[in-house]
């Protein structure tokens, strides 16, 4: 395994071993001052456990293999589950209470200083611990360790502290394996009113809900020479009398509802650091609606306003959706952070206040670059080839304030989009614990079933 | 696997047996009654079913109290700390069971329950605070493992909820296979590294190596009910007769061989009392004595302390004193050689031949003293052999002697006239007389004699004091003698002093020890406080000091206790606790250099057999050992013979443990729940059956195998010889996973199968032959 390189071993003495030698030392002199001998052999055995825990906790990490499982990616504000697998290579030894736990700083004597604890704001609340109770010989076991990612952006690993003070913990031998690998932390994903999506997907004012190709069971799209395999029934019988050859007709196929997701990042130059909270609502607002749109079959795109390079075409499916979050999470924070920009340099408009994010810039952008280029107009109706569409996308701006939409700067196609204000997100979205993992793990509905369902529940 | 309950299980099975061990070691059954009366209940009132603990409030109070109740304690009994120390934690350790326990209290309740097991030690040295304390410790170390592996899950779930309150999901600890017998094996390998590290330094570590024996800082020596009085008090009370604890072991010898007892036992000399305190009523030792006391010095093969005396067999005392509790050191006659371990010097008393320590000596001593046996056979009024022994170079001696021992011992004031009187009428009843200005000469043995014969003839013994109303009323001595005429050992002792020094005779009373109570097994003496006693010695010119003991005999009529394989049984249990104490408590530095030297003899002794590598050297090389274990004596036989039944007991507990473990993976009942296992091991024991029959004759079903494949094996194989066993296993199925009940319907049934396929086998390995 790759941890050998990295490996130390040390010991570590905490306070209980301080009133352990104390109780020792009381128990010589007690010996020394009243010659009794029962209390040597006392002191014998307390001499007995210094050395079989010194013994032990050497013999237990020795040879032990730790290996880090971490997920690929995470979500703020939700649980995100470490696995250790860890061997004991032992032939007859077994290990007992280990203690797993992460930490920053290649383990040296700074660590402390350093890592997404030490960062302000924090990543991460605190380290994450993860304990295995027995490991018998010869075995392998997975642990977990469980850590609550504060802040979206990538969450960096470097060292995995193994360490165990069984049998009296008096002495925790400790084992240090350094092992890097980040996680990327999605935006915070809250679980959106179904008012919202609603409301958007009902206001389109065209009520067309089809694409521009056939293959579908929907309306006339046009007629072409039969093809073996063909149903008789799609013959047109009528063209065939005409021409004398067998002509089929065809379809449209349904268009699922469209949702293009605007978010506005711009700012006046001279906006607070207050406004980082509201910046990285406006972030996990879009990132929820751009799941809850996915979950409920619309086609959904993406374009960052004020962060030049982050556009999206309407597209549905997981890998589009993973794109549009990485680049959610991928954006830089407004205080500016590990590898961000400051907030004051995202929030400007012009070219020359506000340098456009190359689209390689991030690891995760550069694996999935942005199929539009920076000219493209982000709200225009051509799709994927720049072909046609039959209806324009539903827009929805979200706003890290309330909405003032500047005629110079604002697409024109904005001006009647709804626009939902992230400094009132109690309006839109509920936070709920757990309910990132149900974004993300939510079955795709059938396209039309949102809008039935919708024009029920409506509000609720 | 969970450690929580078993640990919370264990803790209270610790604290329970730490207060055992303490309330053995301090002689208290209330106190254990009621400790253990009030633990039990915590279980039940905090860790029950519907259980709650105490309030804070509540808790500090029963904390205040006990503080209290310390303090109360200490001021009452000064100087001993140990038993207050004690009530005091196992007082602490109850209340805490009341309250809320975190394993911040855990810890704590271990620490101090330890502590208690500590000052147990301190207290008791018997072969019963031994085992105990062994058996503390084994519940100790399993209690440990489980409190770490318990702490250690809650700081990890502690540190992950303070990173994600209420938000991170509960992480359940992963285990491996064979969780618990891991723990348990670990546990008792755990053990005995460490017994064997406890050993090691309990057998190489130098005592004394940071406070040297007699330096200030040396606690001083614990109180015991020895028995033994530096001054005898005639208040009306009942002397303190102690209890049967052992408070030495003797060995006497006569030029190697073991002496004979005398009719009437041996008499150990503590201390010599030649002044009365009429006001006090207290037999003391006179400054004159105290003046006369000389120090000798002692190396490393004794101190002589007496010499001019004559070429005689000399008696030797070989002495282990358990707890030293006096400076005095007791030996038979007057001594004239003594060696005690540890010891520099020591001091003789020049007149009245008394042997002490210069410095209190808590806990275990080992000497030996040696004096001159004057030969001639013991009579029956004359029970104790006589010793006789002139001042020596080292004692005082000469004018200074004379100087010293002119008024040294003489005279009486109290109640002189009747009691000469009463004196000169006993001597005449017998024929003779004396003159109160005569001069100490041998002839005043017989009188005193005289006097004793007709205390012992005339007089009752009885270890109560006299009536007190009368003892107060009047003169203690006079009162015995011309009242009551019943009385102690101190009564006796003092009127024959008060006679023989009313008639002119220079007499004096010597407090020590009868010894009688012979042990069978280890061919030694032992001692106890209750065999305290107290007698006379008159001085007789040239035949020296003589010792009359006008006590009647019939106190020692138990000299010997009666036959019998009980009498046996406690003679091995008095054994087995001298050779634990003699082994354990009594070991020190000289044993620590005897062990040294004996290990360095061996392993060259075994170097040098190695390299012979002939078989001759081996046989010389055992029957050397075997010589020095019987040269040993006894104490090493016993001692082997405690460790092979040790290390078998031991290894029948490991098979034990082997066997049932055998079984549960046979029974598939690892992960099974203790109470649920014990029955169904019980009702699936006709599987276990099969099992051993089938294993028998070759057939062994591996672990990895379910029961059913075992049968679908062993049935397509052989369908006939192995055809009682798919239905016993599917029976197996039925009580192991179905719940079934056995009746013994089913029984007899189960048992029909088996002596079948036993049967079938036999046929089967029958036709194979």
């Amino acid at each position: 395994m790759p941890q050998r390189h990295g490996v130390r071993r040390g010991f570590e003495v905490g306070q209980g071993a301080l009133l352990y030698f104390t109780i020792t030392l009381l128990l010589l002199a007690l010996a020394e001052l009243s010659r009794a001998s029962l209390l040597y052999w006392a002191f014998g055995v307390m001499i007995g456990v210094l050395a079989v825990s010194l013994l032990l906790s050497w013999l237990m990490l020795r040879g032990l293999r730790v290996h880090r499982l971490a997920p690929v990616v995470a979500v703020a504000g939700e649980p995100l589950m470490l696995r250790y697998s860890i061997a004991n290579p032992h032939r007859w030894l077994p290990v007992f209470g280990l203690v797993i736990q992460e930490t920053w700083g290649r383990g040296q004597s700074g660590w402390r200083q350093s890592g997404p604890i030490a960062e302000s704001p924090a990543r991460l609340g605190g380290r994450p611990q993860g304990w295995v109770l027995h490991i018998g010989a010869g075995e392998t076991i997975q642990a977990e360790a469980v850590c609550v990612p504060r802040r979206r952006g990538e969450l960096a690993f470097e060292t995995i502290i193994v360490s165990t003070s069984f049998p009296f913990g008096i002495i925790r031998g400790r084992l240090t394996v350094r092992q890097e690998a980040s996680v990327l932390v999605y935006p915070r994903l809250l679980r959106m009113k179904k008012a919202v999506l609603t409301r958007v997907t009902t206001a389109q004012p065209r009520g067309g809900r089809h694409t521009d190709r056939s293959g579908g069971h929907e309306d006339f799209f046009g007629l072409r020479d039969y093809r073996p395999g063909d149903s008789l029934k799609s013959v047109h019988w009528r063209s065939a009398a005409h021409t004398g050859r067998l002509v089929t007709r065809e379809m449209t196929r349904p268009s699922p509802p469209e949702v293009m997701i605007a978010l506005d990042l711009r700012r006046d130059g001279d906006a607070a650091d207050a406004d980082s909270l509201a910046v990285e609502n406006a972030i996990s607002l879009a990132a929820s609606l751009v799941c809850d749109a996915h979950n409920h079959g619309c086609r959904v795109g993406l374009t960052v306003l004020g962060a030049a390079g982050h556009t999206y075409p309407l597209h549905h499916g997981l890998p589009h959706r993973g794109r549009i979050l990485e680049a959610l999470a991928s954006l830089p924070s407004a205080r500016g952070g590990e590898g961000g920009e400051p907030a004051s340099r995202v929030r400007g408009e012009s070219p020359a206040t506000t340098p456009p994010v190359p689209a390689g810039e991030t690891p995760n952008a550069a694996r999935h670059p942005s199929p539009v280029g920076e000219d493209a107009d982000p709200l225009s109706p051509k799709g994927r080839g720049g072909k046609r569409r039959t209806a324009e996308p539903n827009v929805i701006v979200v706003a890290h304030g309330p909405c003032d939409p500047h005629p110079q700067q604002t697409p024109r196609d904005l001006r009647r989009a709804v626009v939902l204000d992230a400094a009132q997100l109690d309006e839109f979205a509920v936070a709920t614990p757990g309910g990132a993992e149900a974004l993300l793990r939510g079955r795709v509905a059938f396209p039309g079933k949102y809008h039935r369902a919708g024009a029920r529940e409506g509000d609720r | 696997m969970n450690p929580d309950p078993l640990f919370r299980r264990m803790a209270y099975v610790l604290v329970f047996m730490g207060i055992v061990v303490f309330c053995a070691a301090d002689r208290n059954p209330a106190l254990l009654l009621i400790a253990g009366s009030l633990l039990a209940l915590s279980w039940y009132v905090v860790d029950g079913p519907a259980g709650r603990p105490l309030p804070n409030w509540a808790i500090n109070l029963g904390t205040i109290a006990s503080t209290g109740w310390l303090i109360a304690e200490l001021a009452a009994r000064p100087m001993q700390y140990l038993g207050p120390m004690g009530h005091f934690i196992t007082c602490l350790l109850v209340v805490v069971f009341y309250g809320r326990k975190t394993n911040r209290e855990y810890g704590i309740v271990m620490v101090l329950s330890l502590l208690q097991v500590v000052g147990a030690c301190m207290l008791s040295d018997s072969i019963l605070s031994g085992v105990l304390l062994a058996l503390y410790g084994l519940l100790m170390l399993f209690t440990v493992l489980l409190f770490q592996l318990k702490a250690t899950g809650d700081q990890v779930r502690g540190a992950n909820l303070a990173v994600s309150p209420g938000g991170a999901p509960e992480v359940r600890p992963p285990f491996g296979r064979g969780c618990r017998g891991d723990l348990r094996l670990g546990g008792a390998a755990i053990g005995a590294m460490i017994a064997v590290a406890a050993a090691c330094v309990f057998l190489f570590m130098p005592r004394g190596l940071f406070i040297r024996p007699g330096s200030p800082f040396n606690m001083p020596p614990l109180s015991a009910r020895s028995g033994f009085v530096g001054s005898i008090r005639l208040d009306g009370l009942a002397p303190d007769s102690g209890d049967r604890e052992v408070l030495m072991h003797v060995r006497f010898s006569v030029a190697g061989a073991p002496a004979t007892l005398p009719p009437g036992g041996w008499l150990l000399r503590g201390t010599g009392l030649d002044q009365y305190d009429p006001g006090l009523r207290t037999w003391t030792r006179s400054r004159r004595a105290n003046m006369a006391d000389n120090i000798i010095p002692l190396g490393g093969a004794g101190g002589v302390l007496a010499a001019g005396v004559p070429p005689s067999p000399a008696l030797e005392a070989d002495v282990t004193m358990r707890s030293c509790t006096h400076q005095c050191l007791y030996a038979p006659f007057p001594a004239q050689w003594v060696w005690a371990e540890g010891q520099g010097a020591v001091i003789y008393g020049g007149i009245d031949r008394g042997v002490r320590l210069i410095e209190p000596w808590g806990g275990v001593l080992h000497y030996r003293v040696r004096a001159p046996l004057e030969a001639g056979p013991a009579t029956r009024n004359d029970p104790v052999p006589r010793a006789v022994m002139q001042p020596g170079p080292n004692a005082t001696s000469g004018p200074i002697f004379e100087t010293l021992s002119q008024a040294y011992a003489q005279g009486w004031q109290v109640s002189a006239e009747p009691i000469r009187n009463y004196a000169r009428r006993l001597l005449r009843d017998k024929g003779v007389s004396r003159d109160t200005a005569d001069a100490p000469t041998p002839r005043d043995a017989v009188l005193a004699e005289a006097l004793a014969d007709h205390l012992r003839a005339h007089y009752r013994y009885t270890p109560a004091a006299a009536a007190p109303g009368r003892a107060r009323s009047g003169e203690p001595i006079s009162s015995f003698l011309f009242e009551s005429r019943e009385g102690h050992c101190e009564l006796f002792a003092s009127g024959l002093a008060a006679m023989a020094r009313s008639l002119g005779m220079t007499a004096r009373l010597v407090s020590g020890y009868r010894v009688y109570e012979y042990n069978r097994v280890g061919g030694y003496y032992v001692v106890r406080p209750e065999h305290a006693h107290a007698w006379v010695e008159v001085y007789c010119g040239e035949g020296g000091w003589v010792t009359v003991d006008p006590t009647p005999p019939d106190i020692s009529g138990d000299a010997q206790r009666d036959g019998g394989w009980l009498a046996w049984l406690g003679d091995v249990y008095e054994h087995v606790e001298y050779a634990w104490f003699s082994s354990v408590i009594a070991y020190d530095d000289h044993a620590r250099d005897g062990v040294i030297e004996t290990a360095k003899t061996s392993a060259q002794l075994a170097a040098t057999v190695w390299m012979q590598g002939t078989m001759g050297s081996v046989t010389r090389y055992v029957e050397e050992r075997v010589s020095n274990i019987f040269a040993d004596g006894f104490n090493l036989a016993a001692t082997g013979l405690i460790t092979v039944a040790l290390v078998m007991g031991v290894a029948g507990l490991v098979r034990i443990l082997f066997v049932r473990r055998r079984r549960l993976s046979a029974l598939q009942l690892g992960r099974m729940p203790l109470p649920q296992r014990r029955g169904l091991t019980r009702r699936l024991g006709f599987y276990l059956m099969m099992l051993d029959i089938l294993e028998q004759h070759g057939h062994i079903r591996p672990p990895w195998q379910s029961p059913f494949a075992f049968a679908q094996k062993l049935v397509t194989a052989d369908p006939v010889t192995f055809a009682p066993v798919p239905s016993i296993t599917e029976m197996f199925y039925e009580v192991r996973f179905g719940g079934r009940a056995t009746d013994p319907q089913r029984a007899r049934w189960v048992d029909t199968q088996l002596d079948n396929l036993r049967h079938a086998l036999m046929r089967r390995r029958a036709g194979r032959h």
